[in-house]
């Protein structure tokens, strides 16, 4: 009688651990599988805004650019009128649009006005429309957009900014 | 009582097989996350770029030195004061591991009207950026609209490659 019981509670005992082996092995094996698939890619640093600076290079160019029309710089114009007038919104589109657009890395371009850090931008004629993206990066309609950007403030009032949306790939 | 040892000495292989069964699911998992090398490459290729595009065009301008200077041609990593040098490993010193191509056109009359080409570095490293695969170096196109002293707008195009597969792919 004292056997019997015994040996029942040595299966139990030997039951228990060869479950308890299976879930052991089961949720290695899951761990396994969503280490691999998440963290065994190949691991490549750089790629994102690397090309901010680059951008800034062409902003400072246009800036510096002058008008055979009036004679005066690009930023002198910018600085006095606070908008693109022909001239200057002709070349930026020129510029921007022709150069980055045309490269296949970005899906848009926009250049155009803001009035302090915090204020919306404002619309122009040279440039479709603005980008739909919070400062932060944020998209209010794609998640996953990112873009590169280069502001520079051009009178007491406003900024100028151009932006490049990264295709999602 | 004796049957009961018996069963804690079998009890006991079991656990630490279960040890090492989980040793070895948690050395799989570390070595299949950090197994691979880091490829910094595309980083490296973008900073040759952005150096190169400063010795260029400085603050917007294009530098007019540069163009006049006849090593821009041929040896961009001098002009431009890049450190070329490699490590001594998997013959990397046999066999450059860079290629800088600068080329500046007419803005206005388009990327067709070059004026000025320099390069330096492997040549044949060129070829590959054409071709999609593994193990391949990595090219980097920038480029950017500057103004000249003289007056004119330009288009400038700069190509950055580097190589060292060795290293970086696995």
């Amino acid at each position: 009688m004292l056997d019997e019981k015994n040996m029942r509670g040595q299966v139990g005992e030997t039951m228990t651990w060869m479950v308890g082996t299976i879930v052991i092995i089961v949720i290695l094996l899951v761990s396994i599988f969503i280490v691999s698939v998440l963290g065994g890619k190949e691991r490549e640093i750089g790629g994102e805004g690397e090309g901010e600076r680059i951008l800034g290079k062409s902003l400072l160019g246009y800036f510096g650019t002058e008008d055979k029309n009036s004679g005066e710089l690009i930023y002198t114009q910018l600085e006095k009128e606070g908008a693109f007038n022909p001239s200057t919104g002709k070349l930026a589109q020129d510029v921007f649009e022709g150069i980055y657009h045309n490269t296949g890395l970005y899906s848009g371009v926009w250049a155009g006005f803001f009035e302090g850090w915090f204020q919306p931008y404002e619309s122009n004629d040279y440039f479709e429309r603005r980008i739909s993206t919070n400062r932060d990066g944020k998209s209010i309609f794609h998640t996953n957009l990112k873009y590169i950007s280069e502001s520079v403030n051009i009178n007491k009032e406003k900024g100028m900014e151009v932006r490049l949306i990264e295709k999602v790939k | 009582m004796r049957n009961r040892k018996g069963t804690d000495k079998i009890l006991a292989v079991y656990w630490f097989a279960i040890l090492f069964i989980v040793a070895a699911g948690i050395i799989y998992m570390t070595l299949l996350v950090y197994g691979k090398p880091f490829d910094v490459r595309e980083m490296e290729a973008s900073l040759l770029a952005d150096k190169v595009a400063d010795c260029v065009a400085y603050g917007g301008i294009l530098d007019e030195s540069f163009l006049t200077n006849e090593n821009s041609k041929e040896n961009l990593f001098v002009v431009c004061g890049i450190n070329s040098e490699v490590e001594d490993t998997y013959g990397w010193r046999e066999q450059e591991q860079y290629y800088l191509e600068v080329t500046i056109s007419d803005f206005k009359a388009g990327p067709g009207s070059i004026y000025f080409s320099g390069r330096d570095g492997n040549l044949n490293l060129k070829d590959d950026c054409t071709i999609k695969g593994e193990g391949l170096p990595v090219c980097v196109n920038r480029q950017f609209y500057t103004y000249g002293e003289k007056g004119g707008s330009s288009l400038v195009k700069i190509l950055s490659i580097v190589k060292k597969t060795d290293k970086n792919v696995r």
